[in-house]
């Protein structure tokens, strides 16, 4: 029988050992994207980062599509940023219990809605509202994906403001109140004050998935590997890394292929970036507030 | 009740009829025409113009003039949009796109009338903080409604569009003629066994993870790398999973054949980094008073957490993990290149061959919309994968409110 | 032998044995504490005398929740804790390299400032620390005697099932002194038990103790002075993680050999 001081020990490494897995599981996707990709960067080198994309005479510069992956991402939070901000304030520091225990959920049903839906939504309907409203060439355009971007990013960007303002201890805001300040007064100079870097954080995260999300984009978008002109051209068609890699994924062959990890890879990097600085913030409000030992 | 309050209240009124036919002409592209427009707009000003005169006579405070000045903008506004063309034809700026004039008219009035509504409140509390205070509070019940007004229309929408093509053939066959006929049985269980493999692959891992995170970790370079892994791991786009299942699992685990289990895998990938966060979240919440207890009764660190951190945390360990799974039932990307084919797959038998999903049938359904006729099924699909991800997220939800533990 | 019948020490642990003097349970020896880079206990030496009750004194921050802490160990339970010196119980050093904390916990019980029930029933409360130590006892029994021990049985004798949240803050205090008592430790060590208690629970706890010490050694912690003029044989007085004065209580509260304890005793400061 093994004493059960021997029996802690393996259980303390066999949770280390699970643990590690995620580390492992990250570096993996970095090594095999990158061993996909090689061959791609290998032949076109910067000309991967160009804005020529033609099949034909062999130019596979990807820059539109990374130009339109930011283009509807900043757009995405221009839509989501007051009216997630306004939601998350009347969400912690306004609503009643009773209502702040409806509404969240809502909220949350609203994050949880499978974005293919959203994609199928935004086509269907949008795409066919703006089309007849701005008389475009086509439903296609990125009016249309920063709207439905916009929708999808909301609910990350409450959900996460809200825990932020929701940390900022009642303490504070009773010392703000009892000095004669309105709950208004209280939430702009006090409330916002402090939780301003988890706030930062949750726009960054809806940011983030604005960047990553696919299955929306792709069907709105249009897929038009060029620069939109001019280049804030909202009603115009364009492309976003992903729409490119879940487009051309299915019909494309040779290093095409090679070319779309290579878009992953830019992709992974700047969510992965976006989420470090993102977490960063998260954990400077959380020890702000909890001191640090 | 004095006549200055009585005035802000009709303004407010007003604004607030002004701003919903301006919504809902803005929703339906109705046209509501500049005459309509403009007496409204001139109402609201006249309005303006009686609350801060007769505040000013009454109370000769300059800050009353405020509403005069406000109310000759709105005037300004409603006779400027008289120049407002017809169609606003953006090609010769190389912009192909017609904005017409009754657009303008419709987001004149919703922004004027919700702005006029916000700036009610202040001659209503007499131009105090609490007149700012309650002005700002009422922006905020705006931008909630707003926010909740997608849930609304998404929702509302498939279920009429999609209820009618939810029928006892469309859920237990097969596709027939590429969807215009027949259902999504197949779709149906490649889906549910997707999800149960993915939860039989993530659990252990999952809480394992945050067991660690949370029981065992100290300060180090190693438990920073985890912690940075499984963030970077939840803001990876599912569409990089994808990619990463397809080059890794299929390519050279599976040589090349898309499977059910390779599908399993990248969701249970995807699924990781939610599963651990909301575990280490519950485990955290149990009170380092109860490990102090255990602790100081002899009990080794593992005796402690499993009978007294990890059952109180049960509930919360569970919501995160069918959250995680509801998620993972509505993703598209990870699995169409990993897992899915449209049709032919038929019911699911074995790990290692092709299924059918819900998700991937709507897309693929999505585009034959225009060249066959399946936009009702499209829609049923919809309905269905809405009532499958919704309902095992509310199911978690309910789960976390009702075990809510206090201590 | 001697070793195994403790079971503080690892079976085939050379450790170093050293006979305290009679009637001495533990002895602590030039003991040092830090978190991190701040020192929290500085040099203390101090005895504790078998079936007595000793308790310890101070205004708050002065060190010595974390000297009782170290007594049984519970200070590893948080990173960045380095100490130095040793705390011998019966002539071993818990500090020692082959010492096991697992085992000197249950030899040492402990009761924390703020009750602490686990969420089950009140008897599977009490059963946890034998379940845990693999102890074959006779579940009923255990339950009975402990709570009998801990003079709450007669109040909840009919509520055994019953989730120990349940209780009243004091019943809880009661409980987990009960809980603490079924590993049969040889020494309790409370931690501010009456902190978060009224007066008529505390007088409970109190009466208690007196009962307790024909048994067990007691050590208690105290921002009470009265409490521990009530209850203790000796008492320490510590301030800026330094043991200032030791001695039998009666002596430490009558005539206090050091100025600090004199100021503190008569409520100049603190």
């Amino acid at each position: 029988m093994i004493s059960r001081k021997l029996k802690d020990k393996m259980v303390h490494y066999t949770f280390f050992g699970i643990a590690t897995f995620s580390v492992l599981i990250i570096s993996f996707i970095f090594i095999f994207l990158f061993v996909k990709a090689y061959p791609a960067i290998d032949a076109l080198g910067t000309g991967l980062l160009s804005k020529e994309w033609n099949i034909s005479r062999n130019q596979f510069g990807i820059l539109p599509a990374i130009y339109g992956s930011v283009f509807v991402a900043i757009g995405a939070l221009i839509v989501a940023v007051p009216l997630g901000l306004g939601a998350s304030i009347y969400l912690s520091e306004i609503a009643p219990n009773r209502i702040r225990m409806i509404l969240k959920p809502l909220i949350e049903l609203l994050a949880g809605i499978p974005s293919i839906v959203y994609g199928f939504i935004g086509a269907i309907l949008l795409g066919r509202f703006l089309y007849d409203t701005f008389g475009m060439r086509g439903p296609n355009s990125f009016l249309a994906a920063i709207l439905i971007l916009g929708i999808m990013a909301l609910p990350i960007i409450v959900s996460m403001s809200d825990d932020a303002m929701k940390a900022v201890p009642k303490d504070l805001k009773d010392a703000s109140l009892a000095l004669g300040a309105t709950k208004w007064q209280t939430i702009r100079k006090v409330t916002i004050p402090a939780a301003i870097s988890g706030i930062t954080s949750a726009v960054i995260m809806g940011m983030g998935r604005a960047i990553g999300e696919t299955m929306a984009v792709m069907l709105i978008i249009g897929s038009v590997m060029r620069m939109p002109v001019p280049f804030f051209n909202v009603f115009d068609t364009g492309n976003t890394l992903t729409a490119l890699i879940a487009v051309q994924m299915g019909e494309s062959h040779g290093i095409i292929i090679n070319v779309l990890f290579a878009a992953g890879i830019m992709l992974f990097t700047i969510v992965a970036v976006m989420s470090i600085i993102s977490d960063y913030l998260q954990v400077r409000t959380t020890e702000k507030f909890e001191g640090k030992r | 009740m004095s006549i200055r309050k009585l005035l802000a209240i009709w303004i407010f009124f007003v604004s607030i009829v002004v701003s919903i036919i301006g919504f809902h002409s803005l929703a339906v592209q109705s046209d509501i025409g500049y005459w309509i427009m403009a007496g409204s707009l001139i109402l609201i000003s006249l309005s303006c113009h009686a609350s801060g005169i007769y505040s000013y006579l009454t109370k000769k405070d300059g800050k009353n003039l405020m509403m005069v000045l406000y109310g000759s903008v709105i005037l300004t506004i409603a006779s400027m949009s008289f120049y407002i063309p017809d169609v606003l034809d953006l090609r010769p700026w190389e912009i192909y796109a017609r904005i017409p004039d009754q657009f303008f008219f419709a987001l004149i009035m919703l922004l004027v009338g919700i702005f006029t509504s916000y700036l009610s409140f202040r001659p209503y509390h007499n131009y105090s903080k609490e007149g700012a205070q309650s002005g700002a509070l009422y922006v905020l019940h705006v931008t909630i409604l707003l926010t909740l007004l997608p849930l609304f229309i998404i929702i509302f929408n498939i279920i009429f569009r999609g209820a009618g093509g939810i029928t006892y053939e469309f859920l237990t066959e097969d596709i027939v003629s590429m969807g215009e006929q027949g259902g999504v049985y197949p779709a149906i269980l490649g889906t549910l066994a997707m999800i149960a493999l993915t939860a039989i692959i993530v659990l252990p891992l999952g809480v394992g993870t945050a067991i660690y995170l949370a029981e065992y970790a100290r300060k180090g370079l190693a438990v920073r790398l985890i912690r940075t892994a499984v963030n970077i791991l939840q803001g990876t786009p599912s569409i990089v999973h994808g990619l990463f299942g397809y080059a890794f699992f299929v390519l050279i685990v599976f040589n090349g054949q898309k499977c059910l289990l390779a599908g399993a895998l990248t969701l249970a990938i995807l699924t990781l980094p939610i599963v651990t966060r909301s575990a280490e979240e519950a485990l955290n919440a149990v009170p380092g008073d109860l490990r102090d207890a255990s602790l100081a009764l002899g009990a080794t660190k593992w005796q402690t957490i499993r009978k007294v951190v990890v059952p109180p945390s049960l509930p919360g360990i569970l919501t995160g993990t069918v959250l995680g799974l509801g998620r993972a039932a509505g993703e598209t990307a990870p699995i169409m290149f990993t897992a899915v084919y449209f049709s032919g797959a038929g019911t699911p038998n074995s790990l290692l061959r092709p299924i059918q999903a819900l998700p991937y049938h709507l897309l693929s359904l999505y585009r034959l919309v225009g060249y066959r006729d399946v936009e009702n099924q499209a829609w049923a699909t919809a309905l269905l994968l809405l009532i499958i991800v919704l309902g095992i997220n509310i199911s978690a939800i309910i789960v976390r409110e009702k075990y809510r533990q206090r201590f | 032998m001697i070793k195994k019948i403790l079971g503080i020490l690892k079976d085939d642990g050379e450790c170093v044995y050293k006979e305290l003097p009679n009637g001495m349970k533990m002895r602590i020896e030039d003991f040092d504490l830090w978190y991190g880079k701040t020192q929290a206990l500085k040099s203390v030496n101090m005895n504790i005398k078998k079936n007595k009750v000793t308790a310890i004194i101070g205004p708050s921050g002065c060190g010595k929740s974390t000297l009782i802490r170290s007594l049984n160990r519970m200070n590893d339970t948080i990173p960045s804790v380095r100490t130095e010196g040793q705390i011998w119980l019966d002539g071993y050093d818990i500090y020692d390299d082959t010492a096991d904390c697992v085992d000197i916990r249950r030899k040492i019980g402990m009761v924390f400032q703020k009750p602490n029930p686990f969420p089950f029933s009140i008897a599977d409360n009490i059963y946890y620390g034998c379940q845990v130590n693999g102890m074959k006892v006779d579940k009923d029994e255990v339950v009975k005697r402990c709570l009998k021990q801990a003079a709450i049985l007669d109040e909840i004798s009919d509520r055994l099932g019953d989730n120990a949240l349940s209780l009243s803050g004091g019943q809880q205090q009661r409980l987990c002194i009960a809980r603490a008592l079924a590993i049969e430790p040889d020494v309790l060590l409370m931690d501010e038990p009456c902190s978060a208690l009224d007066p008529i629970a505390t007088a409970k706890i109190e009466d208690l103790i007196h009962e307790l010490k024909k048994d067990y050694t007691v050590v208690i912690v105290t921002h009470n002075m009265q409490q521990a003029a009530r209850v203790s044989d000796y008492t320490a007085y510590m301030y800026l993680g330094e043991l200032i004065e030791f001695g039998k209580t009666k002596q430490i509260f009558e005539n206090p050999k050091e100025e600090s304890t004199e100021k503190y005793i008569t409520g100049r400061f603190g």
